[in-house]
């Protein structure tokens, strides 16, 4: 009777050691879910906005990133880019909680990316907003001697005014954008209307705050915490998102760009931030005038 | 179950036990505390519907062309200063001009742009002049946007301008500046001379634009626009303006500025001048460009505006002074001679320019019969109404103006002109310092004949002592050296002992000025408004010179009295009166009471050239040394042995030959040689030029040329180099380079610029100072007859070159000059 008593007790010692030992391996060992960080920054042009595609969708299926925070750095970019990564996040937030955390600045097109948050931070001195959309001056249609096209708009896409207009369309599609996400934050909803946004003030996080710009003035850390909370994770992991996924992020030079902006058509929609301009005038002279679509002859004006 | 067995299925339980927490914790991995719940913000509804292409519309009627038979007053528009706008942005503004009968013409820079220091903005050369002319016949200025400053003497001219009725177009747009430098954009150092600030902002409207917030409706229209009030007008980029300005449209109270926040209903356009500068109301001010500019100028009722623009700058009625002829002139002028003034060649041409000049500007010059003219006492002008006109022509502008052209005496007697403006002619006669005896005259060989001169007049009271007097001083006039005349014989030949009798113009406003030296321009307006310009003088030569100063509009060196030029006439006034007929007066025995034989100096103006003799070398030895070689003696060496009978003339004992003197030779030799110069008077230039219009051959030489040299310093020749452009003037010299004497003294280089004709003979070699600077420039006229011009200057002294090379360069000269 004792020999089978003695035994029965060994092997539950051996297996509650074993459980034990489970125990605290898998705490050490076994996968938990991950809250995902990443630093955006510079311009918002095709190149950044599709790495920035491939990072969501990667993340968005991983069902190891439980969410996800971003640090925005940016003053933006073109506009379609910037309404590429505006969707892309929104997307990303259907499924996981993404929150924002502005990082220097986030303003035109980096704040049109940040609104699709579920929650945005900023310090007390970054530099948020300036909703709106500039682009070269357009010009008229005009017979070009060497090319023969099939309509008068085919070269220059629109009149004038069709310019003019387009612009105004995109800029309502980005007041009308942020009016609908920052109305409905639950955190702290917009208190200006789309006229003043349209003016296209850079606030500072402080008054961000104060007008329902963003949501709250914290660091990334608080970033976390609330993505987790919003996961609803309690054990997770908090991992570099590129490094996690194998997706690198490159950020563009904005002077990288410039040659893509000289061969900009008047009339194609921009969306920079009013501090690239004299960026772009550290460069030559004529750099400026050809970015602002000016003529190369001083008398001459394009309206 | 053996014992085996029995640890086998412990191990494997333990086993179990180890990975369970693995298991259950990737199991879990998924598992959240509560679900993430994402936000339910709907759709953004972001549509918009496209704006189909619009239906046209029928375009504005064009407007007819006026009928006007004279091109009015242009609107000059300020290019000069590099101003950010080009001609093609025009077109609508320059169409309303059209058809209010105003034409536009742009006042542009030579300069290229990229030559020009774009770094130094208040560098660019004064313009004033440039401006004035421009101004000259304008009844509007357009300035916009300038890249450049102003300078206050340019802005002189603007006031000036303005105060005399011009009318000022001021536009600074706020997108009209790519360079970001406020300094640039400094209209204002203009504007503000007139009451105008230009802000430095620009207006917007986030509530109500056109598709864009820089795009502003203008609500409030006052004063002079109050005709547009309840129209659409919408400024693109415009900025706000201040000062002492009667506003004429305002933006409404949703439209604020860039800079001035916090204020509403701000000024756009506005009329502005003030009173100091006599420019109260001649000034429009605009904040906007492109509301006058294709296609924002189609928008709304935008056409409108520029409509009120175009009023504006149409309405200018500029008060045109003398200085600006022919601007104040209707469309047909009658010219007219006072007195009995038989033209010459010269003179006719003369007029033929100021006939192009007038048809320039879309008028006509028409001869009139002097006895269809009326200009009396009463300065009424009626005789040109009466002149038939073709029935072919539907309606002809009216004759109302006139030209007219006399001698002094001749508008004395003839008209008023001269009373009214407060000058009467008279004499002036000095105290005798002797008294020369009849028979002093009559050895000179000479028949004074004051009929024949033609300064007698029935206007000028005078007493018969004064008329001897003046008889005697016309004697004196005519008698001049002859250059082939000894020292001796020249003493004995000038009279020196008769007190002339000065003929003056008696001013009320300033002393007497000497008639002879004066052209008189006069501006006058009679009822009718008809305007009258008057050109007087002593002589033809003189009233030559005075429609040359209308035609050319050079009145730099004139007095400027109200509606009078004092313009001063520099030829010598015997040569003027030598090489003229007279002017004005009648020449009849029964008018003058005297024999009307010819004076023998009457004769100069029919003499043909080589009637005196063939060459004439004239030592300009004034300032010669005794130690100086004379060139003009080696010219005189040559020609003799050539078989030449040469003509020498000494500066220094006979004076400078005046163009009587000159004119009977068919080659004169001007010779300097070696000695240091000085500038020639402007007579002795006159006589030379007047010697070269009637076909002259001239030949400067020496190393400081009369004619022909430039502003250089003087410089030493080494070498020469011969060309083949005048093969007959270098032909058989020693060698095609030719190496001169060492220590020679400096030679002023002559100029670079001739004309089409001019032709280099010699250069300087490559070892002088100035290389390649001309040393023998050849000029010939294009005229194919014998008295065609030819000028030769020799930009050294021919004694330099060796007895051979000079005596082979004389015939080659000669040759070349003398040829028919």
């Amino acid at each position: 009777m004792r020999p089978r008593l003695w035994r029965i007790g060994v092997e539950l010692i051996f297996l509650l050691t074993c459980l034990a030992i489970g125990l605290v391996l898998s705490m050490r060992f076994a996968p938990r879910p991950i809250i995902g960080t990443m630093h955006f920054e510079g311009l918002i042009v095709p190149p950044s906005a599709r790495q920035m595609w491939n990072i969501l969708e990667a993340a968005r299926r991983d069902p190891r990133v439980a969410g996800i925070v971003i640090e925005v750095s940016s003053f933006g970019g073109d506009a379609s880019s910037s309404e590429k990564l505006y969707h892309a996040m929104a997307k990303f937030r259907q499924e996981k909680p993404l929150v924002v955390v502005i990082d220097g600045e986030a303003t035109s097109g980096g704040y049109y990316a940040a609104i699709a948050a579920n929650k945005i931070y900023a310090t007390a001195a970054a530099a948020v907003g300036n909703i709106g959309v500039w682009m070269s001056r357009p010009t008229d249609p005009m017979i070009v001697p060497d090319v023969l096209s099939t309509g008068p708009y085919k070269l220059g896409g629109g009149s004038r005014f069709d310019n003019i207009r387009q612009l105004e369309m995109v800029k309502d599609a980005f007041v009308t954008t942020v009016l609908h996400e920052r109305t409905q934050s639950p955190y702290n909803p917009l208190r200006i209307d789309g006229s003043i946004l349209e003016e296209g003030h850079i606030y500072l996080g402080s008054e961000a705050l104060a007008l329902g710009m963003v949501d709250a003035l914290g660091s990334i850390s608080d970033a976390i915490a609330d993505v987790a909370m919003l996961a609803g994770v309690e054990q997770y992991e908090v991992r570099d998102l590129t490094e996690y996924l194998g997706l690198p992020f490159q950020p563009v030079d904005p002077f990288q760009v410039l040659g893509t902006l000289r061969r900009t058509w008047p009339g194609e929609v921009l969306l920079l931030d009013t501090r690239f301009i004299p960026l772009v005038n550290q460069e030559t002279e004529s750099t400026s005038l050809e970015i602002a679509g000016a003529p190369a002859s001083p008398g001459e004006k394009t309206p | 179950m053996s014992s085996a067995h029995r640890w086998l299925l412990v191990l494997l339980a333990g086993i179990l036990l180890l990975a369970l927490p693995f298991a259950v914790r990737s199991a879990l991995t998924e598992w959240r505390t509560s679900p993430y719940r994402p936000a339910i913000t709907g759709q953004i509804e972001l549509a918009a519907t496209p704006e189909p292409t619009p239906t046209a519309v029928p375009a504005p009627r064009e407007p007819s062309a006026p009928v006007t038979h004279l091109r009015r007053g242009v609107v000059v528009v300020d290019l000069a200063h590099f101003n950010m706008v080009s001609p093609s942005q025009f077109q609508a503004l320059s169409a309303q001009l059209a058809a209010r009968g105003v034409a536009l013409r742009f006042w542009t820079n030579p300069t290229p742009m990229a030559s020009v220091d774009k770094t130094n903005l208040a560098g660019l050369p004064d313009q004033s002049d440039q401006l004035a002319n421009q101004l000259r016949d304008a009844s509007a200025l357009v300035v916009i946007s300038p890249l450049f400053l102003w300078k206050d003497t340019e802005i002189a001219v603007v006031e000036r301008f303005v105060a005399d009725g011009g009318r000022l177009l001021l536009i600074s747009d706020p997108d009209m500046l790519e360079v970001p430098d406020r300094f640039l954009r400094d209209l204002n150092r203009l504007a503000e001379r007139f009451g105008v600030v230009f802000h430095d902002d620009y207006l917007y409207d986030l509530i109500h634009n056109d598709r864009n917030f820089t795009h502003v409706y203008q609500s409030r229209f006052e004063d002079r626009a109050a005709k547009l009030q309840g129209k659409t007008i919408v400024f693109y980029g415009v900025r706000s303006l201040g000062g002492p300005i009667i506003s004429q449209v305002r933006t409404s109270d949703t439209v604020q500025s860039s800079l001035r926040t916090g204020l509403s209903g701000f000024t756009t356009v506005a009329i502005a001048g003030l009173t100091v500068n006599r420019s109260s109301g001649r000034v429009l001010a605009m904040g906007d460009f492109d509301v006058l500019t294709e296609p924002y100028v189609s928008r709304y009722d935008n056409r409108l505006m520029l409509e009120f623009v175009a009023d504006f700058l149409a309405a200018a009625q500029r008060e045109q002074e003398l200085a600006d002829f022919p601007a104040y002139l209707g469309a047909r002028v009658g010219l007219t001679f006072g007195g009995e003034l038989p033209l010459d060649a010269p003179f006719l041409a003369q007029v033929s320019q100021l006939q192009q000049l007038l048809e320039t500007g879309g008028r006509t010059l028409e001869l009139v019969n002097p006895r269809h003219v009326l200009l009396t006492t009463t300065v009424t002008f009626h005789a040109l109404t009466g002149t038939p006109q073709p029935s072919a022509a539907p309606d002809p502008p009216p004759l109302n103006d006139l030209i007219y052209v006399a001698s002094y005496e001749a508008a004395e007697r003839e008209t008023i002109l001269l009373r009214d403006i407060g000058i009467r002619l008279t004499e002036i006669t000095p105290t005798p310092t002797a008294t020369p005896t009849p028979s002093d005259i009559p050895t000179l060989g000479v028949t004074p004949s004051p009929a024949g001169l033609g300064m007698s007049s029935p206007a000028l009271t005078t007493t018969p002592k004064e008329e001897e007097e003046e008889h005697a001083s016309h004697v004196t006039a005519e008698v001049t050296p002859t250059p082939s005349a000894t020292p001796e014989e020249e003493a004995t030949l000038t009279p020196t002992s008769t007190p002339a009798a000065t003929r003056v113009l008696e001013t009320s406003f300033s002393p007497p000025l000497l008639l002879d030296e004066t052209v008189l321009i006069l501006r006058r307006q009679i009822p009718g408004d008809t305007q009258i310009t008057a050109v007087l003088g002593s002589d033809l030569a003189a009233l030559e010179s005075g429609l040359d100063r209308l035609v050319t509009r050079n009145f730099a060196d004139c007095v400027t009295r109200p509606d009078v030029l004092i313009c001063p006439f520099q030829l010598e006034e015997s040569s003027a009166v030598h090489e003229r007929p007279p002017t004005g007066t009648p020449t009849s025995e029964a008018a003058t009471g005297q024999p009307t034989e010819t004076p023998t100096v009457q004769e100069t103006p029919g003499v043909p050239l080589g009637s005196k003799g063939e060459v004439l070398v004239v030592d300009d030895n004034r300032t010669a040394t005794a130690d100086d070689p004379r060139e003009a003696d080696l010219y005189v060496r040559i020609l003799e042995e050539m078989g030449r009978a040469p003509v020498l003339w000494h500066t220094k004992s006979d004076g400078d030959p005046n163009v009587q003197d000159l004119v009977g030779y068919r080659w004169v030799i001007w010779s300097r040689g070696v000695y240091r110069g000085e500038p020639a008077q402007t007579k002795t230039l006159a006589a030379l030029a007047l010697y070269l219009e009637r076909g002259g051959h001239l030949t400067i030489s020496g190393r400081t040329p009369v004619l022909g040299g430039s502003n250089r310093p003087a410089s030493v020749i080494a070498d020469i180099v011969l060309t083949d452009e005048v093969p007959p003037l270098v032909v058989g010299l020693s060698s095609s380079t030719i190496t001169l004497a060492p220590d020679l003294p400096p030679a002023v280089p002559l100029g670079d610029q001739w004309g089409g004709d001019a032709k280099v003979a010699m250069r300087r070699g490559p070892n002088s100072a100035d290389a390649d600077a001309p040393v023998l420039v050849a000029l010939k006229s294009d005229d194919a007859s014998e008295e065609a011009r030819r000028v030769i200057i020799l930009g050294m002294a021919l004694n330099w070159l060796s007895d051979a090379d000079s005596t082979q360069l004389v015939r080659n000269m000669a040759t070349w000059m003398l040829e028919r």
